[in-house]
């Protein structure tokens, strides 16, 4: 007679896996503190994307300049020609703290791994060197 | 852009006089080798670039942090044309097709660029500048099959040189990049100002 593996284990830890089953299911599925922690799962612990600029703009920069914990940066421009773009992010003080310029596309992040890292506050912003265009941004803190 | 076409003339042979002779002609266009064989993946522009005419090996897979981070976020490269460029004394450096048509990306740990595949070839160099506390400025990028030599020049007035390997190069350094120079095969030279971004 068959039984089933439910029926074999005691009532008690029947029911520690039920409760370690809904914990995990109500869990977030990133871990939003991974400045200091280890074993986070790479680019995880964001809790906040923030799509800054769209429309504007150079020679100059832009940004929102709301200030957040950022660990990535994005700028995006998807127009003619081949201007220079930088994604930056730099400290309230004005000192740049990380960053990447290229052509079309520049992502960057303040740690290697791309975890989040909740230890400085940064302004991100996008800019443009030398002519008028229109570019995207995005920041994750 | 380009800067200046300055060729060493007095080479009496037949293959000499043509390269010099493409080069006047062309107004300082250079264009690279076509594709001489086929990469799986690759395609067009791409197979223009040495580095993509050979097969993929289990090197050329893009590293779990780089596949799962934020930088590859949204699909903007076909991973299955990654080829990791061999450069030597720095950071993994990948080189991939964006999925924006036309483009080409360059990938390293924290940090990436894309730019037009068409600009690559006509200028004959694609470039990206980067910067972490507590790390070296870096200054990286591609190249076409015919640049032989990349320089980069600091604010201070020092220089640096690097030969290009697999179509990429790349210098880290302490100091602030202000230009970079190139020189193809025939002695034509071309440079672009960089810089660290900064408002």
């Amino acid at each position: 007679m068959r039984q089933s593996a439910a029926s074999l284990l005691p009532t008690s830890v029947i029911a520690a896996i039920a409760i370690l089953v809904a914990v995990l299911a109500v869990a977030p599925a990133a871990n939003a503190q991974c400045g200091s922690s280890t074993g986070c799962l790479p680019g995880s612990g964001y809790t906040l994307t923030n799509d800054y600029c769209g429309v504007l703009f150079g020679p100059g920069s832009c940004s929102d300049g709301s200030q957040h914990t950022y660990g990535f940066n994005s700028a995006d421009y998807d127009g003619s020609g081949t201007p220079t773009i930088c994604a930056a992010a730099e400290y309230p003080s004005g000192l740049d703290s990380f960053g990447w310029c290229g052509p079309r596309l520049a992502r960057s992040c303040f740690s290697t791994s791309c975890n989040d890292q909740d230890s400085t506050l940064f302004v991100v912003y996008i800019q443009f060197p030398s002519s008028r265009h229109t570019g995207y941004g995005k920041g994750k803190a | 852009m380009r800067s200046a076409v300055a060729v060493t003339l007095g080479v009496a042979a037949t293959c000499s006089a043509v390269v010099i002779a493409l080069a006047a002609a062309g107004g300082g266009m250079h264009e690279v080798s076509p594709p001489t064989s086929g990469a799986a993946g690759a395609s067009g522009g791409e197979r223009a670039l040495q580095l993509f005419r050979r097969p993929s090996t289990a090197t050329d897979v893009l590293s779990r942090d780089l596949l799962e981070g934020p930088l590859l976020e949204g699909d903007v490269v076909d991973g299955g044309t990654a080829r990791r460029a061999q450069v030597t004394g720095t950071r993994a450096l990948y080189v991939a097709r964006g999925r924006r048509p036309g483009t080409l990306c360059f990938v390293a740990p924290g940090g990436l660029g894309c730019g037009d595949t068409a600009a690559l070839h006509e200028d004959g160099l694609m470039w990206g500048s980067s910067w972490r506390e507590g790390e070296p400025n870096r200054v990286e990028g591609l190249v076409a099959d015919s640049v032989t030599a990349v320089t980069l020049e600091l604010e201070d007035g020092s220089r640096l040189l690097t030969v290009p390997r697999d179509n990429a190069f790349s210098f880290a350094t302490g100091g602030r990049p202000r230009e970079l120079s190139w020189t193809f095969a025939d002695g034509a030279t071309d440079a672009t100002p960089v810089s660290l971004g900064g408002r």
